[in-house]
């Protein structure tokens, strides 16, 4: 005989919902805070009664020559791929040689790789532009991606290694003995199996490389180099005000490409960072 | 063209942390061309490691590996030849299907790997003929993952006979089959290899498969060869107590005792259950070399329930089990569980037990070896 009231399984349910919820809008308020600041037209926005809502901060921050945004986007986008697509084939290889070859050392790469990811940038950023500038590399493309691929090479090595290691070795040994070299093994075998693995490492390297702040702030001075963070950052109103309105305009036009990379390519990420979590 | 194998005084050893662990020991074995020859042991003996080491995808510490002419693999002279140039072709336990590829790419791949790469036309007959070899040709455009077992084991035999290779290496491959299903496949595999008339290593833990599928077998145990010679042969003259007890099933029954003369001057082996009387010509013979201890070992079906007092040994059935076309009393005993195979039923409770005097074999108590 079912009892009145509220079934469990329904209020499981519900409290579940009501987590997720909560979890949600702790998230997403600050984006969503942003994003209404951004279609806001005035800068007192939080003490006026009435908003006017435009898209004047978006126009302003696209075209005007003293912003620089478009400089800095394609700063960001052309040092996040490079070290992305760089990384990515970097630790795809090494990935594979660790978890799949014996030889000495094939346990301490990953921990030193590891271990150096794990210098907080502050202490290694001020040497490093010393040499930099001694190799006229300050305010480069190129000093920013050799710091931000060393850095993030541990993050793609890891979540390959992990990844590789659910692929049966037996599949390797059976494309040796069918006549193919170990290259082979590894374009025609390997990488199309650890696909969903590459590409999530890939994509978070670049969503790491998109988001820093310090080495691209220290290491560039203009908008010939500097990415979006450290651009925003700079941004100034005329009368040396902070020009929320811009500088929220700016901030949600830099986020949308990595927000939809993510939603379009979830499905990827989820698997590539389970990957050794669960037996296949 | 069909290639003998060689194998001559191969070692394996795996250095680890803890130091040196060798799993091969001084392995010579000579493999005629077409032979069927099957690789027996249990698990962790080597004999995984040791195909490995034909296929190449293992490098031998000492000794040398020769494929028809070619040494493909000799440490002490530098030599070794990788996998992909050995052209051996592999079957494995998991099948190691591609998962990415279709029946009909897993088939054509050893063929894409050739140098010079066949033509398209050429790789896809060959590949139609594996399939209507093996009857998979509907099959030819599915994934792997939409298969059965039994199919998946016929793609794999498909891909490793595709590039008509001089070698055939078979880890376990019916290990992961249904029992009805291994059975089948079993005498299929044997028929193809037949066929096709190509050199064949087959490792298997299975005695049964051993025993039905080789022409030859060698029982492996801890890294060395045990015996060496046809399943028949292995069968009724097993070299030692790990051959007598792991070929054949039921196994081998075995009693320990010390040979001595009952109160009416008999030659007796006087076990922890009691003594075995030992026929009048083995008991003399074992006298006259002077041995002290033996192990008796006799199969199953060459003892025979009698009434108590009428055989060798009395003792006591505990159980009958009907497997069919025969019965297994089983006598639960201080030297172990012993295994009686009989045509008619025999009633638990006391019995005697004949054994065939012709079919005794001793083996010595230290050595464990056979004597003759």
């Amino acid at each position: 005989m079912a009892r009145p009231g509220i079934p469990e399984e329904t209020c499981k349910r519900i409290l579940i919902a009501a987590g997720a919820a909560l979890l949600l809008v702790f998230a997403l308020s600050p984006f969503f805070w942003m994003l209404w600041v951004s279609l806001t037209s005035r800068p007192d926005f939080l003490f006026t009664k009435t908003v006017e809502y435009t898209l004047a901060n978006y126009t302003n921050v696209l075209t005007s020559p003293t912003l620089h945004f478009t400089d800095y986007f394609r700063n960001s986008l052309i040092v996040a791929s490079v070290t992305a697509v760089a990384v990515t084939l970097i630790a795809s290889v090494a990935g594979y040689a660790v978890s799949r070859m014996r030889f000495p050392g094939r346990v301490a790469i990953p921990l030193f790789v590891l271990a150096m990811s794990m210098f907080p940038p502050i202490s290694i950023v001020g040497y490093l532009y010393q040499w930099f500038s001694s190799l006229g590399l300050v305010n480069t493309h190129a000093a920013l991606i050799f710091p931000y691929s060393a850095l993030t090479v541990s993050l793609a090595l890891w979540i390959n290694m992990s990844y590789f290691a659910q692929i049966p070795v037996d599949l390797d040994r059976a494309a040796l003995v069918d006549g193919a070299s170990r290259m082979a093994v590894l374009f025609k075998i390997v990488f199309p199996l650890a696909l969903p693995g590459i590409f999530s490492a890939f994509l978070l390297v670049f969503i790491a490389c998109f988001n820093e702040f310090l080495f691209a702030l220290m290491l560039t001075i203009d908008p010939f180099a500097q990415t979006l963070p450290v651009g925003i950052a700079l941004f100034e109103g005329l009368h040396g005000e902070v020009p929320w309105g811009n500088l929220m305009a700016a901030s949600a036009m830099a986020t949308l490409p990595l927000v939809a990379l993510t939603l379009i390519f979830q499905k990827y990420i989820v698997q590539g960072l389970m990957g050794g979590a669960v037996k296949g | 063209m069909a290639c003998s194998v060689e194998l001559k005084n191969v070692d394996k050893s795996f250095f680890t942390l803890r130091g040196r662990v060798d799993v091969m020991r001084g392995i010579s074995l000579h493999i005629e061309p077409r032979e069927l020859f099957v690789l027996l042991g249990p698990s962790g003996c080597g004999k995984s490691t040791l195909l490995n080491m034909i296929a190449g995808l293992e490098k031998p510490t000492a000794g040398s590996i020769t494929i028809g002419d070619a040494v493909v693999a000799d440490p002490g002279r530098g030599v070794f030849i990788d996998p992909f140039r050995r052209n051996v072709a592999m079957v494995f336990q998991s099948y190691a299907l591609y998962p990415h590829m279709t029946v009909r790419a897993n088939i054509a791949f050893p063929l894409t790997n050739l140098k010079p790469r066949p033509p398209a036309g050429d790789i896809g007959r060959k590949v139609r003929e594996a399939a209507r070899l093996l009857r998979i040709e509907e099959l030819l455009d599915r994934k792997p993952a939409e298969l059965s077992g039994g199919q998946r084991q016929r793609v794999a035999i498909g891909r490793a006979v595709v590039r008509e290779p001089k070698v055939f290496l078979m880890d376990e491959p019916l290990s992961n089959l249904d029992a009805q299903l291994r059975t089948e496949m079993r005498a299929q595999l044997k028929e193809l290899q037949r066929r096709l008339g190509i050199t064949t290593v087959y490792v298997t833990h299975d005695q049964m498969e051993a025993m039905t599928l080789g022409d030859r077998i060698a029982v492996l145990n801890e890294g060395v060869i045990q015996q060496l010679g046809t399943p028949a042969g292995v069968y009724a003259h097993p070299s030692n107590v790990f051959v007598a007890r792991f070929v054949g099933s039921p196994p081998m029954n075995l009693f320990e005792g010390a040979v001595k003369r009952d109160e009416n001057t008999r030659v007796v082996l006087r076990t922890a259950d009691g003594d075995i009387l030992l026929p009048e010509r083995l008991g003399a013979d074992l006298v006259a070399q002077g041995k002290e201890r033996c192990i008796l070992g006799i199969r199953p079906e060459h003892i025979e329930p009698v009434a108590a007092g009428q055989g060798n040994f009395d003792s006591r059935i505990s159980v009958v089990e009907n497997v069919g076309s025969e019965y297994l009393a089983s006598l639960f005993l201080k030297s172990g569980h012993i295994v009686v195979r009989a045509q008619h039923e025999p009633q638990p409770g006391p019995a005697g037990l004949r054994f065939a005097s012709d079919r005794l074999h001793v083996f010595d108590a230290g050595a464990r070896s056979s004597v003759e």
